[in-house]
């Protein structure tokens, strides 16, 4: 088993009447590219900030490594935790140029700065002042000064919202690339699920103060331990099924379940086929035409809806009949 | 199950508690302000009523001094108003150059203004000689409560201008034209829409002009305009009983802080003052007369306001110098006002520092009073400022008495806003991020104050520094009550000098002081009354 860069145990933390953090748990293993994923207000940037020792938690600890930082009457200062952070706004100190700028934190080895100028590929630009970067660029000199002092863990958060979208996913695949030739442990923060699911090692899923699923990226998508996990992931329909002995039944087949009695099937647009038939217990309500794909919502017998997203042909038309045939399905107590 | 709904990021970049070093720094250096007013009022209640002043001495001052400030208040507003009317909501064209010319009077102290009027009416007076040239009679002195006016309204309505001219601005012409739509005619568009939108700010300038008028000591004093200012230091000067100056400032003190809670409850709400963008109004149009009436309006205002005090000044300087009169060399003043002028700027920066860190780094309820004590403790007239603290040197701390350190805390006490404004500007435009990361790139506290922090407030803090050097320049009643003996700025002089009828010398260093507070004018020009 890998070792832990980061343990968060049962952390409570309140601002006035608000929440923040409740019960919150959280490991991130050694070298591990993890994410927080959650909605805007679900206390992911107060985690992080407690972490990196910014704020101070009310109950629980948070080791890093296996150095305890915040706990009871325990609080190590940001400076002495090793932590490298990059906001969202990169926060580059517009005074400085650079290479001031990578060099900044205390205890740099000799040869360092050079070093990671030249991994983000900035070498050339030392002189230049922030406000002469562009976007992309300030990103790299923020992520390069984050890595400098060698800390044992980078946070991210929300570090490409401010990037606009044509550069996003370039910027993206950099960062990552610069992580992993760092080969140091990252945990980043975004309210964006195709970021997420992209990028990571693992993913945490957080919603109202707590972590509610933490998995793989793929894992995370097609065995989601909740309705909201799964809505909150991707496009989703529930359909209402009935289970017994093994495997819950719908007019949409059958899907193995350890469940009993009355439940919902989550199916995902993706997992949907559908094909023409006049005697077919569907039929199409709406169809939004993409190009490369096109989202079919139809309505079975029953009233219930469900979409399809299918290749551009065939050619479905509102009113048409159609039968369905659904490749994969979770299945959740109603 | 728990809820939690707003960004916490945003709130705990401000939620964090303060270190209680800061907070103990803060407070040491907020607590000698309020002390001597404490010690005042203490002091004039223990001293009792019966028997210290004649009978209806209170009333009588009260009375003038209500009438003074009363007449300054509704010249300067009436004057304030139309400047930054024409400037802001007319097609006059110019508005920068304007207000930045319209607000050139504030660098000229009222007991400059009094001096003005004292040099040129009368039988030997310039302006007199001129109107007797074009055949008319001598212009009468202007002591008393006219001169008393005319002085004050020329040395605050570019105050009601500037802190007007925002709220003109921001004027929403979305509510003019509805009013339009309905049929509302001119009066009724301006009273319902146009002072419905200005009203809080034209409040809040008024009071503030009261305030003023209120606590001026230099006019009143040199043009014999019986007032409370002038009745206590005419107290504390001709008597060795301090309980009647003690009482008359115990009121005074009340009477201002009075007005001064009147203003924050009339102030506008923060809303309103930062504000969503609106629309640029259409601007009233006018016509070829108008424009000319206008603009004659503005530059025979600035003329009188600037143009005339400058001109008497000179000219009886240069008259009374080729009538053989002695100018007496006023360097050694000039240098001793430069230098404590100096001292004063530096100290009331670096203590307004970690009062406006603490105030917008941090949420505490301590800063937001150490911040609250020091406006309003600022906004008290200075001669009491002077009188309080004298109290205490006499009575408690007799080796302060008459030396600088307690005339410094004079002007903390009176200047540390001057400073707060612009260092809290400055730290909110620093991004509480900055610090974070350099704490996270191993620095502590004090490097990151002093590698991040303080390059990038540096402006704010000198913006603050100048601010308080030009008002220590200038500044009159404190420095004359708690200056070392023999210490003598280029302010004192000047009031020194013209009570004592030598008017060449006063004039010569008036236009030293006029001149060295209009070079650094545009710190003045670009900040509103309640850093001015």
């Amino acid at each position: 088993m890998p070792d832990t860069a980061i343990t968060c145990i049962g952390i409570g933390k309140r601002f006035g009447p608000t929440i923040a953090l409740d019960d919150f748990h959280l490991d991130v293993d050694e070298g591990d590219f993890h994410t927080i994923l959650g909605p805007s207000g679900c206390g992911k940037t107060t985690a992080l900030r407690i972490i990196a020792g910014f704020d101070q938690p009310e109950s629980g600890t948070v080791r890093v490594g296996s150095q305890l930082v915040a706990g009871p009457s325990l609080m190590v200062p940001s400076e002495r935790r090793r932590v490298g952070m990059v906001f969202q706004d990169f926060a580059l100190f517009p005074h400085l140029d650079v290479e001031a700028n990578v060099s900044y934190a205390r205890n740099i080895r000799p040869g360092q700065v050079a070093r990671l100028l030249e991994l983000v590929g900035l070498s050339g630009l030392e002189r230049r002042m922030p406000h002469q970067l562009s976007g992309g660029q300030q990103q790299r000199v923020a992520l390069a000064r984050a890595l400098a002092p060698e800390p044992r863990v980078v946070l991210l958060d929300e570090p490409f919202s401010n990037l606009d979208a044509a550069l996003r996913s370039h910027v993206r695949d950099e960062v990552k690339e610069i992580l992993l030739e760092a080969g140091t442990t990252a945990l980043f923060v975004t309210h964006d699920q195709e970021e997420a699911l992209s990028l990571s090692d693992r993913v945490s899923v957080m919603a109202e103060g707590r972590i509610v699923q933490t998995d793989r990226p793929a894992d995370l998508y097609r065995q989601p331990e909740s309705p909201w996990v799964a809505s909150f992931l991707g496009e989703a329909d529930f359909v209402r099924a009935h289970a017994e002995g093994g495997t819950a039944l719908s007019s949409l087949g059958s899907f193995p379940t350890s469940l009993q009695g009355a439940c919902q099937l989550m199916i995902r647009p993706e997992n949907v086929l559908l094909f023409a038939d006049a005697e077919g217990p569907g039929h199409v309500i709406s169809r939004q035409f993409f190009g490369h794909d096109q989202l079919v919502s139809i309505a079975l017998a029953g009233g219930e809806r469900l979409r399809a997203r299918l290749g551009p042909a065939p050619d479905f038309q509102a009113g048409e009949r159609v039968s369905v045939k659904v490749d994969e399905a979770v299945v959740f107590p109603l | 199950m728990s809820t939690a709904v707003v960004d916490a990021g945003v709130l705990s970049a401000r939620g964090r508690r303060a270190p209680v070093r800061l907070l103990g720094l803060a407070t040491l250096t907020v607590v000698p302000l309020l002390f001597p007013f404490g010690y005042l009022l203490w002091q004039a209640l223990a001293g009792g009523w019966q028997g210290v002043l004649p009978a209806g001495r209170l009333a009588e001052l009260a009375l003038n001094t209500l009438l003074l400030t009363g007449l300054v208040v509704i010249g300067a507003v009436v004057i304030g108003f139309g400047t930054a009317w024409l400037t802001t909501r007319t097609d006059l064209g110019g508005a920068r150059m304007w207000s930045t010319v319209v607000a050139l009077p504030l660098v000229i102290p009222s007991y400059v203004l009094a001096l003005v009027l004292l040099t040129g009416t009368g039988r030997q007076g310039i302006l007199s000689g001129m109107v007797v040239a074009l055949g008319g009679d001598p212009l009468p002195i202007p002591r008393g409560l006219l001169g008393a006016v005319l002085a004050l309204v020329v040395s605050t309505f570019p105050y009601v201008h500037l802190s007007l001219v925002p709220a003109l601005r921001r004027v929403d012409p979305a509510l003019d034209e509805i009013a339009r739509a309905l049929g509302a005619g001119r009066l009724k568009r301006l009273r319902t829409v146009l002072l419905a939108q200005v009203g809080p700010a034209l409040r809040s300038s008024a009071l503030l002009v009261g305030l003023y008028s209120l606590a001026d000591f230099g006019a009143v004093s040199l043009l014999g305009y019986d007032t409370f200012t002038r009745a206590i230091f005419l107290q504390y000067a001709g008597r060795i009983d301090r309980r009647p100056a003690t009482l008359l400032a115990a009121v005074l003190v009340l009477i201002a802080l009075a007005v001064i809670g009147l203003e924050r409850s009339t102030r506008p709400p923060r809303s309103e003052r930062k504000g969503r963008v609106v629309r640029p109004g259409s601007l009233h149009r006018l016509s070829n007369g108008r424009r000319f009436a206008a603009v004659t309006f503005l530059t025979l205002l600035v003329a009188t306001s600037v143009g005339v005090p400058v001109a008497v000044l000179a000219a009886w300087w240069v008259r009374g110098t080729a009538a053989g009169r002695e100018t007496v060399a006023v360097w050694s003043e000039v240098g001793r006002s430069i230098s404590v002028s100096i001292g004063a700027a530096l100290a009331v920066a670096a203590i307004a520092i970690p009062i406006a860190v603490l105030v917008t780094r941090y949420r505490s309820r301590l800063g937001a009073v150490l911040e609250a004590s020091a406006w309003t403790v600022s906004a008290l007239p200075h001669l009491t400022v002077g009188l309080a603290l004298l109290l205490v040197g006499v009575t408690l701390l007799l080796p302060l008495y008459q030396t600088l350190p307690l005339l410094f805390v004079a002007y903390v006490t009176m200047f540390l806003p001057q400073a707060l404004g612009p260092t809290e500007a400055a730290l909110r435009e620093v991004s509480p991020n900055l610090e974070e990361v350099s704490r996270s790139l191993g620095q502590s506290p004090l490097q990151t104050f002093r590698r991040i922090t303080m390059p990038l407030i540096g402006k704010g803090v000198l913006t603050g520094a100048g601010l308080v050097f030009l008002t220590t320049m200038k500044e009159l009643p404190a420095t004359l009550l708690l200056r070392p003996t023999e210490f003598e700025t280029l302010a004192v002089r000047i009031w020194s000098t013209t009570s004592e009828g030598f008017y060449t010398r006063a004039a010569f260093a008036s236009l030293v002081l006029i001149m060295i507070s209009a070079v650094p004018m545009h710190f003045l020009v670009s900040r509103d009354l309640r850093h001015a």
